[in-house]
């Protein structure tokens, strides 16, 4: 029954995406706020992520895209009065923030009650003793370990288990700060390392388990006693592999009943003595290899990555239905939405295997060989389903968008697939399929080797006889229909047998329905496999398919995943049918209600296609997912598929250097001088031409990625010696004017071809060379003079009629010395949509499926006449955008920023004063601006003049300031008296020292110059590792003057996201 | 070797796969799909299934092959199975695999077809009879199947009855011994019992006298028996008119319970009736819920006849019921001194939380 005792509840989202909480809280998050107002709830989120749909305006009552901490809480149960907070649907953030309120007193003190997961079960389940203990009175097994508050401590428990042993902080999202100890000299420093990553300064030891199988069970259970396993889990990688970067496969394959009804008891009965009495958890399991030994590892009290996975793999909308048991019902009240006849309080029954395999950002965050541990790595992951598990393995690597045609052998030029088989390594399974393509058929010793059971061997044996098979050469109509159906891609079977396909085959269309069967799916989400009965019937040409952005990815996640959402709204609005095709099962895109149809499929052309025939429609939306999509457009169209929006000619003409140079010269625009190279010489050559500092980048690269900069011909060398790196004919280099010390803009608009609206212009904070998605940026512009932005809508509108803008554009422009320079032109979303739109009240994406249905702009009312543009302000004051990053998860890369994309997420900070604005970013980003102590400040002879107000300003706020030689003169001369302190080159103590010894809580510091650069980028590194602030601009120091002037006023302001205007 | 093999349903459809297991020649049953996850051993041991073709809607099987301590009788009791896709490769260390043992035991499987049209279909059009062939068999297998009698007409349960009395029959390896010391004494009329029903008595103290179907209401009461069980078994209760008049002759005289097949004829012998489902309930995921307490139940079921709602006596209570279809999973009359589940308690394969009902079967014991 629906609580009647609360009538406002608080959502708390996970804020930014970082490594371990990614968009799988968005669409959890989503759903339960769905889910409440479905109930008739005042529903309030607080979630300072403006990538995200949940924050999208409408869908809560009260939105505060606001700092995930305590005190601006408290201002929300002040200022809007919820009388519930739901816990569950943010991540470990939300989790600690709820203890937080809890132990402080706050939700006493407003009377606001915890839905979700009570306090005390949270603390049961989270903390490791009282959690064993529970275990053990259950009668189940734990893992050997101990508690230890400190080294003598964990030293203490190192004489009783031996090592190897696993050492785990409490209390962090992901296992951040875990690490596996081999060795004695290991063991000491890992432990402090811990000690210090947990914020109650408690570490867990124990009995290493590496080698074990490992299995999940995503549970549920209601004030009743209900209780249900939703799905269950089998890791593919045994333990010693965190669980999101393992390849996991669903449902569990390796037990048989009488083991998985043992597991599946004990999952209830530990939510049980827990106390989850309305929502849903995920117990984890370690078998031993014999299966003799079961070990509970752990629990989440709380919806998960897992969870998202198990509802993606099942049907069942656990996010949803937590929501609804949060707030009183019971699992047995709960109808089957996908099957609209039976209850929730039923198991899930699958005829079809899921498989999802895990993206990894290898090039950026490159691993060790056996680098995955207990910590997370991966930044994204995917999702497959197939009839059978070799089919649905090779859908998900093919998913994964890593240049994997499926399950492929290792290229041993590259690799050594030897020690990767005994490596804990994203590439172990394909090191097995290498090993056993070249002839190993001793699948037990295999299996001792790599710690992957049989089974999952015995999958790439399939393949290699299905692979040796093709390789005969001749491929008939059976051989065919074999191959497709053990999954493999047109692509792969041409690859093998050299020989085009035989025959055109059509897949089938298979629901998702819950049930195996039993009773009608009355929710349209499908896959599709080969050799199969046909469901349903396609949706007809009416409908519109939107290719969504497979496996999050740096550059490529959240942001376009909420375009793609938007936008199927957007076009159900008006009156047209979609079909959403994902791959990545942690997104609101996927959710089975989102769309008309919904398809979990590769993201691959011949996929699309596929689907394309199924539905019997040409229509496909290719703008929106970023990149992915629009890789494959061309082969989209040459198949007959209808490309909405901009047409594939002037995407070409803004994507090939040389055409998009012709349209610059054509229009009388400017960019900065650029060239191409064949050769080493000839990089030299064009350089010089162009003369330094120049950007250097290998063609067709994505995200920035091996961007860089040389001021001298060393710096030429240093690219070249990059091992991604590879100059010719077919693959020249490109090398390009860098213009130093400029400021750079990102301008979003939607175009109909003949006007433009401007949803936007971001002005970046950052230094020019650092990727625009990893500088925080300001809207409105924040220093800028008038003429340079009337000159970018010029540019724009320009742009747009000449290149016929079909939808939605980005732009970014960059000006130095008073001109306006354009950088790239992407004929498609940018990152900056959602948090232009929200910023601005105009739904962009929005506007963008109404031109593509035929409401010109003016028609919309967001251009006054045909032929010039409208522009968008900023609704909130200011919004200022902040950068997240992982580098937590890896100590060994450095954090220094670059053109090359880092980061995973991101925040926006809104305020009326700019200082507000800032403040708040950072705050949301979980940087540490201070309000008291000491501030280093080291700029070029450039900056030495506009430092002068913001080192008196600091003074004025209480700061002491210590300066670099050259510095702290000329800050004397203008009455600043300020300590020196050495560079770093200059000897000890120095300015690195300082940081290392946290004796600096602000560093300004502008860059002097290739010639110091090195010496620049260990004072950044450090900083980052320290967690001091850290700015290289005098705009940033500004900014960060004025944020500290809004924190000492210690107001917490939250201001609730205006409705806008549409 | 070419083992192509054809599934073809009595009206018309027809599979193709691929034959494993014995070489039997035709295979004949009606065919039932199972939508259950793990358990294929004890499903195909479960003589409940008998005369019944098995389709598993859970697409790989074979996986962790067969072991000596999950079969629920003595054998393979289906008459065949059909599969997606059958795990071929190496199993752990002691058991052998699904191929193996189906060989052994002299029955064929079809694997390749395409089970979830075949499930689509038997949900649209009902279970029916079907036979797997090889393709050199087809008219011969056309033509038994339209003579091969409906479930409805086939005494199933001589088949898989013991023939005489057993006192505390030896379950096997992987169960528990019969208790040394029993607290109560059953007795047990084998319809074709699972092996599991009986351990859930042993290990609750219950000594358990195994009667053949045939048993009458005197042997039965020759056993000075705490309460009369009727167990699982194949086939439709409505043929089994002496087991009917056995039980109601019983009525008043000791408890009586029952479980799935044990529970119909119960139905019956109370004034009752039963009909035939479309496609009946096969699978680990049955929500079923306790009128009681409110509370449900995720359960084990394996049924394609059902207690008629609205014939029930007046006196008779519904105990459980299926939260899905609202169909009857349990009754209990205290006029009548019975009580019994239409569902499986000793799950095996399925979830093992409604074993607390064999204590209510206890505790209303005499």
């Amino acid at each position: 029954m629906r609580r009647d005792d609360i009538h406002h509840i608080l959502v708390i989202g996970s804020g930014p995406i970082v490594i371990g909480q990614a968009c799988e809280f968005d669409y959890s998050g989503n759903q339960a706020v769905r889910a409440l107002k479905e109930e008739g709830y005042e529903v309030s989120l607080i979630n300072p992520n403006p990538a995200t749909v949940m924050t999208t305006p409408g869908l809560a009552d009260h939105i505060f895209l606001e700092p995930l901490k305590k005190e601006y809480i408290e201002r929300i149960f002040d200022q809007v009065g919820p009388d519930a907070i739901l816990s569950t649907m943010g991540g470990q953030t939300a989790l600690n923030l709820t203890m937080e309120l809890q132990k402080e007193g706050i939700l006493d003190k407003y009377g606001v009650k915890v839905i979700g997961a009570s306090a005390d079960a949270i603390e049961k389940a989270e903390d490791r003793g009282k959690f064993k203990d529970i275990v053990t009175s259950l009668g189940y097994e734990s893992a050997r370990s101990g508690i230890a508050h400190s080294i003598e401590d964990a030293i203490a428990i190192k004489e009783r288990i031996p090592l190897p042993l696993i050492i785990r902080p409490s209390f962090t999202l992901g296992g951040m700060g875990g690490s596996i100890a081999e060795t004695e000299e290991d063991f000491i420093p890992l432990c402090e390392h811990a000690l210090e990553m947990s914020p109650v300064h408690e570490i867990l030891i124990e009995e290493s388990l590496i080698g074990w199988r490992e299995f999940e069970m995503e549970v549920m259970r209601d004030r009743k006693d209900n209780a249900i396993i939703v799905c269950s889990i089998e890791n593919v990688d045994p333990m010693g592999v965190h669980t999101g970067d393992s390849i996991t496969i669903a449902p569990i394959q390796t037990l048989n009943d009488r083991e998985y009804q043992r597991m599946r008891t004990a999952s209830i009965e530990i939510l049980r003595a827990v106390g989850v009495d309305c929502g849903g958890s995920n117990v984890q399991f370690a078998l031993s290899p014999d299966h003799s030994r079961m070990i509970v590892i752990e629990m989440n009290p709380r919806v998960s990555r897992s969870s998202a996975l198990a509802s993606k793999a099942t049907g069942f909308p656990i996010a949803r239905i937590s929501a609804k048991l949060a707030v009183g019902y019971t699992l047995d009240e709960v109808k089957n939405e996908i099957t609209g006849e039976s209850v929730s309080c039923f198991e899930p029954a699958l005829d079809y295997v899921a498989v999802k395999v895990p993206r990894f950002e290898l090039e950026k965050f490159p691993l060790e060989a056996s680098a995955l541990g207990t910590q997370m790595r991966s930044v994204g992951e995917t999702l497959a389903l197939g009839r059978t598990a070799l089919e649905a393995m090779n859908k998900a690597f093919r998913s994964s968008e890593q240049k994997l045609e499926g399950i492929m052998p290792l290229d041993e030029s590259k690799y050594d697939a030897d020690l990767l088989l005994r490596s804990a390594h994203p590439l172990r399974y394909l090191a097995a399929f290498t090993a056993i393509k070249k002839g190993e058929t001793d699948l037990e010793k295999l299996s001792k080797t790599t710690g992957f059971d049989i089974y999952f061997l015995q999958l790439l044996v399939e393949e290699k006889e299905m692979e040796d098979e093709l390789a005969k050469g001749s491929l008939d109509d059976d051989l065919y229909l074999r191959a497709k159906k053990a999954g493999l891609s047109d692509k792969r079977i041409e690859q093998l047998s050299g020989c085009s396909r035989p025959q055109h085959l059509v897949p089938a269309r298979h629901y998702v329905d819950t049930c195996a069967g039993e009773f009608e799916a009355l929710t349209p989400y499908c896959y599709t496999s080969y050799g199969e009965g046909d469901e349903g019937t396609g949706l007809g040409k009416d409908a519109v398919i939107i290719v969504a952005s497979g496996p999050n990815r740096i550059g490529q996640g959240l942001e376009f995943d909420t375009c793609c959402t938007l936008s199927s709204r957007a076009f159900r609005r008006l009156g047209r049918k979609t079909v959403m095709i994902n791959s990545n099962p942690e997104t609101v895109s996927t959710d089975y209600n989102t769309s008309d149809r919904l398809y979990i499929a590769p993201l691959t052309a011949e996929d699309v296609l596929a689907i394309m025939e199924k539905e019997g429609t040409k229509d496909v939306v290719v703008q929106l997912g970023g990149q992915t999509p629009l890789n494959m457009a061309a082969e989209l169209e040459r198949n007959g598929a209808h490309i909405i929006g901009t047409s594939l000619k002037s995407i070409d003409e803004t994507e090939d250097r040389g055409l998009f140079s012709q349209v610059v010269k054509k229009l009388g625009l400017r960019q900065p001088e650029n060239r191409s190279a064949a050769s080493v010489s000839e990089i030299k050559e064009k350089a010089h031409e162009i003369g330094f500092p120049v950007l250097l980048r290998p063609s067709f690269v994505l995200g920035g990625r091996a961007m860089f900069i040389a001021y001298d011909d060393d710096g030429l060398e240093e690219f070249m010696k990059k091992p991604e790196v590879t100059v010719s004919e077919d693959s020249p280099v490109l090398v390009d004017q860098f213009l130093e010390d400029a400021f750079e803009y990102d301008l979003d608009a939607v175009s109909d071809g003949r006007s433009v609206y401007i949803g936007g212009i971001l002005q970046h904070i950052e230094a020019a060379g650092i990727h625009s998605g990893d500088s925080a940026a300001v809207f409105p512009p924040y220093k800028s003079k008038p003429e340079i932005l009337q000159e970018m809508r010029e540019w724009t509108l320009r742009l747009a009629r000449h290149l016929n803008v079909q939808g939605l554009m980005n732009i970014q422009f960059a000006e130095k010395d008073g001109k306006l320079y354009i950088i790239e032109v992407n004929p498609r979303a940018s990152r900056t949509v959602p948090f232009i739109s929200k910023s601005s009240g105009v739904d962009l994406v929005d506007a963008a499926v109404r031109v593509w249905q035929g409401e010109d702009l003016v028609a919309q009312g967001l251009v006054k006449s045909e032929g010039s543009w409208g522009e968008g302000r900023c609704i909130t004051g200011w919004a200022i955008k902040e950068a997240v990053f992982s580098f937590d998860r890896f100590p060994h890369v450095d954090p220094a920023l670059g053109p090359e994309m880092r980061s995973t997420g991101e925040v926006v900070g809104y305020g009326r004063t700019f200082g507000e604005a800032y403040a708040k970013s950072q705050a949301a980003a979980f940087n540490k601006l201070p309000v008291s102590g000491r501030v280093i400040i080291s700029v070029n002879s450039k900056d030495r003049k506009t430092i002068v107000p913001i080192a008196k300003a600091l003074e004025e706020l209480g700061f002491h300031i210590l300066a670099t030689k050259g510095t702290a003169r000329d800050l004397y001369s203008e009455g600043i008296l300020a300590d020196v302190v050495l560079k770093t080159q200059d000897g000890h103590p120095n300015i690195v020292d300082y940081i290392r010894e946290r004796k600096a809580d602000l560093i300004i510091n502008t860059p002097m110059g290739f010639r110091a650069r090195q010496s620049d980028d260990d004072i950044r590194t450090e900083a980052v590792r320290a967690h001091i602030p850290y700015t290289t601009t005098t705009s940033a120091a500004k900014a960060a003057v004025e944020a500290i002037r809004y924190l000492q006023e210690n107001r917490f302001i939250v201001r609730e996201l205006p409705r806008g205007n549409r | 070797m070419d083992r192509t093999a054809i599934l073809r349903l009595k009206d018309g459809t027809e599979y193709t796969g691929t034959a494993f297991g014995a070489d039997s020649g035709i295979s004949i049953g009606e065919v039932v799909f199972n939508t259950g996850i793990p358990g294929y051993q004890e499903i195909l041991t479960d003589p409940s299934y008998s005369g019944q073709i098995v389709t598993l809607t859970s697409p790989m099987i074979g996986n962790y092959g067969i072991s000596a301590e999950d079969n629920e009788s003595s054998g393979i009791k289906a008459a065949a199975l059909i599969v997606k896709k059958l795990y071929r490769g190496p199993v752990m260390e002691g058991r052998i695999t699904l191929d193996e043992f189906m060989s052994r035991s002299g029955i064929t499987g079809i694997e390749g077809v395409d089970t979830r049209s075949l499930t689509l279909h038997l949900r649209d059009h009902g279970s029916q009879n079907a036979a797997i062939f090889t393709p050199d068999r087809r008219e011969e297998a056309k033509e038994l199947l339209a003579s091969f009698p409906d479930i409805t007409e086939r005494a199933l349960i001589d088949g898989v009855s013991v023939k005489d009395r057993i006192v505390d029959p030896d379950l096997g390896e992987g169960f528990c011994k019969a208790p040394e010391k029993p607290v109560k004494r059953f007795a047990l009329v084998d319809y074709g019992i699972k092996r599991s029903i009986i351990e859930c008595l042993y290990k609750r103290g219950v000594s358990v006298v195994l009667l053949p179907h045939d048993a009458t209401a005197e042997d039965v009461l020759a056993e000075d028996p705490d309460a009369l069980f009727l167990s699982n078994g194949p086939g439709d209760p409505a043929l089994l008119t002496d087991a009917v008049e056995m039980t109601r002759s019983l009525i008043g005289k000791l408890p009586i319970e029952g479980i799935c097949l044990g529970h119909q004829i119960i139905t019956i012998a109370i004034g009752g009736r039963t009909e035939k489902m479309k496609f009946g309930h096969h699978g680990s995921n049955q929500p079923v819920r306790d009128t009681v307490t409110g509370r449900t139940f995720v359960t084990a079921q394996n049924h394609g006849f059902m207690t008629v709602r609205s014939s029930l006596p007046k006196t008779t209570s519904i105990w459980f019921e299926n939260a899905n279809d609202q169909t009857v999973e349990g009754l209990y009359d205290e006029t009548l001194n019975v009580r019994s589940v239409q569902f499986h308690p000793e799950a095996a394969p399925g979830p093992e939380e409604a074993e607390a009902i064999f204590d209510a079967f206890l505790e209303k014991a005499r």
